[in-house]
């Protein structure tokens, strides 16, 4: 075959056409689809702008829900750490308190001590209290603590009164009277709470 | 577009190369209007072709890749007349081809093998005369070939005699002249009324001979002296009072060369100037030019890849900045409803724990108070006809045991569930054992429980 002077020029600039036609063919179109959907995109957005009081009035609901969340919270913890189970610190010096409260009713402490589980015998409220106060502080029990007493039922009625209105936490759960160990006297067995 | 080489000639530099049988001259030019730099000249070889006389003037001076225009002798110019009518239906090419075939019998170069260049003079109505210049085409093809050897470029090829410029000073803008160039002379003239007439003499007898044959031209043209004398160098002359512009004289041939030099320099030249056909190209330059735009092509795929990255990562951004305000807008809308959702709950669980304190408060303000209560209330009771046994708490129930001497004591569990009532506690009807110990079956066991009212039992 004779190539011609036009073909001889057309063959010289046919690797680079080629190559061209080829980059075009194969890589161009996915970047110019990608291009022309993105152009559409950013038309269809500035077509569609979000009403400026939308986001004024989300950003308002947002604002007052933080804040009354905030407080609502505050108050929540603050309920919390009243309804907290007494430190063992405070639990001690209760128990001080009613060791001291004894003998000024005439009353013989015998016996004190601290319990490691809620007591059978405390009433359905006061176990109802303690297993949510401990769901509530995640705690295994409550404070409990027997104080076992001797004296007369007169002198225990008085100390019962007073530790009714103490200003301390502490809380009567269980009682129980028996014969005491001389004539007039009875032994007492306290539960307490505190 | 093509680029003409007298465009490249009036903005670059070139070299005249005057090859004569007897002489050799190389003058280099540079600017415009073009001035010339340095000339030189020597004798030729004698019985040398056109291509070494044409290498050995061009190796005068130093080599210079420039543009070369070669004078020469060596080609056939002659004036050559026809018709009017036949001339005006030919194009260019066609008007040379029929050109050549007139010359061919003058100049016995075959048409077929030799190229031509023409240029229209004035002349009689009825004819055309066209001024010719026709040389070999191979003979042409050697030269451009020797030049390139020496790294120039063959711009254009013309018989030295017919510079178309007047070289004296002259009143008028017509003027003649009559050039002697060894066994040939050229008569040229240029009026304003008419235009330019040449002639072009040859196989004339003696010296001085052609003198008298120009003569008559200009009679019989009717062109009255004074005419221009021109001498070629190297030629011998024996009146050289009659020659006004003898080319032997280095600063009369300078003067000639640079209005030769300017003619050229022009877009259109009024003489005829054979260009060098385009050659056909190399297989070297074939593979470099198509390298170079397989190269150029290479680099703008790159480039448009680049550009076409760039602008999709432009368009990113801006459809990002452009959606910016819907994206906050969503991201409000769902922290506000996430903040809704989380401050429902939380004021549930405030009223969880709200009620959780008010019981808490409920329960052991009541306990608190309850076994006071109780033992104020046994108290309250106390009678010579019991005895409280005892007192005792079990799965949360308390449980009075009371000593008495009769199965019944009257109102004792109305009031003792009086007062426990306000603690939320009830008093069950006792259980009443009797012990027997006397006849009427007394004492009486009596046992009260005593339990909290919405407590199950």
């Amino acid at each position: 075959m004779k190539l011609t002077a036009r073909d001889r020029k057309l063959v010289i600039v046919l690797p680079g056409l080629a190559l061209v036609i080829g980059y075009c063919w194969l890589f161009d179109s996915g970047p110019n689809g990608r291009l022309r959907q993105l152009r559409q995109q950013i038309a269809r957005a500035r077509e569609n702008p979000p009403p400026p009081f939308d986001t004024v009035q989300y950003e308002t609901q947002l604002a007052q829900a933080t804040r009354e969340l905030t407080s609502v919270e505050a108050e929540i913890r603050k309920i919390r750490k009243a309804l907290m189970v007494p430190s063992a610190t405070s639990s001690n010096k209760a128990a001080e308190q009613v060791a001291a409260l004894l003998p000024r009713h005439h009353l013989a402490l015998l016996e004190q001590a601290g319990l490691t589980a809620v007591p059978k015998e405390v009433s359905p409220s006061l176990l109802r209290l303690a297993a949510q106060v401990s769901a509530t502080n995640g705690t295994d029990h409550a404070a409990f603590w027997r104080v076992k007493f001797a004296g007369t039922y007169l002198d225990t009625v008085a100390a019962l009164d007073e530790l009714a209105a103490a200003d301390f936490r502490v809380t009567p759960a269980c009682l129980t009277m028996a014969d005491g160990p001389t004539q007039g006297t009875k032994t007492w067995t306290l539960v307490l709470w505190m | 577009m093509r680029l003409h080489p007298s465009t490249f000639l009036r903005s670059g530099s070139f070299t005249v190369l005057v090859v004569l049988p007897r002489h050799l001259v190389r003058a280099d030019f540079s600017g415009q209007p073009p001035a010339l730099r340095q000339l030189w000249q020597s004798d030729a070889p004698m019985g040398e072709s056109l291509p070494v006389l044409a290498d050995a003037a061009f190796a005068l001076g130093p080599t210079r890749k420039a543009s070369v225009y070669v004078f020469a002798t060596a080609c056939w110019t002659g004036v050559l007349p026809l018709s009017s009518a036949k001339a005006s239906t030919l194009s260019a090419t066609e008007l040379c081809q029929a050109l050549g075939f007139e010359a061919e019998t003058l100049s016995n170069i075959s048409p077929f093998d030799s190229l031509l260049a023409a240029t229209p003079l004035a002349g009689k109505s009825g004819d055309r005369l066209f001024w010719v210049t026709q040389v070999s085409r191979s003979e042409l093809g050697a030269v451009e070939d020797t030049l390139l050897r020496r790294g120039a470029r063959l711009a254009g090829f013309a018989h030295p005699g017919g510079l178309p410029r007047a070289l004296s000073e002259h009143p008028g803008a017509s003027w003649s002249r009559s050039e002697l160039w060894g066994d040939s002379a050229v008569c040229i003239d240029r009026s304003d009324s008419i235009g330019l007439r040449l002639q072009v003499l040859s196989a004339f007898g003696g010296h001085g001979d052609w003198l008298n044959e120009a003569e008559a031209w200009f009679a019989t043209q009717g062109i009255a002296p004074p005419h221009e004398r021109l001498i070629a160098p190297g030629v011998p002359f024996g009146k050289a009072e009659l020659a006004a512009h003898d080319l032997n004289d280095a600063k009369g041939l300078a003067d000639w060369l640079t209005a030769w030099a300017c003619e050229i320099s022009r877009k259109t030249p009024g003489n005829p100037v054979l260009r060098a056909p385009p050659r056909p190209m190399s297989s070297e330059r074939r593979f470099s030019l198509s390298a170079g735009w397989t190269a150029l092509a290479v680099l703008f795929c790159v480039a448009h890849g680049y550009w076409l990255k760039h602008t999709e990562t432009s368009l990113q951004q801006e459809l990002a900045r452009v959606q910016e305000p819907v994206k906050r807008l969503e991201a409000t809308k769902s922290r506000a409803r996430a903040s809704a959702l989380r401050l429902a709950e939380a004021r549930e669980q405030l009223l969880v724990a709200q009620q959780q304190q008010s019981d808490w408060e409920h329960v052991t303000r009541l306990e608190r108070r309850r076994h006071a209560v109780l033992l104020h209330a046994l108290a309250d009771l106390a009678s010579d006809d019991f005895v409280v046994q005892a007192v005792g708490e079990s799965a949360g129930e308390t449980h009075i045991s009371i000593l008495a001497m009769r199965p019944e004591l009257p109102d004792f569990t109305d009031r003792l569930g009086a007062a426990m009532a306000p603690l939320n506690w009830h008093v069950e009807p006792p259980n009443r054992q009797a012990l027997n110990l006397t006849p009427d079956g007394g004492p009486w066991q009596l046992n009260w429980t005593i339990h909290e009212i919405n407590s199950a039992r």
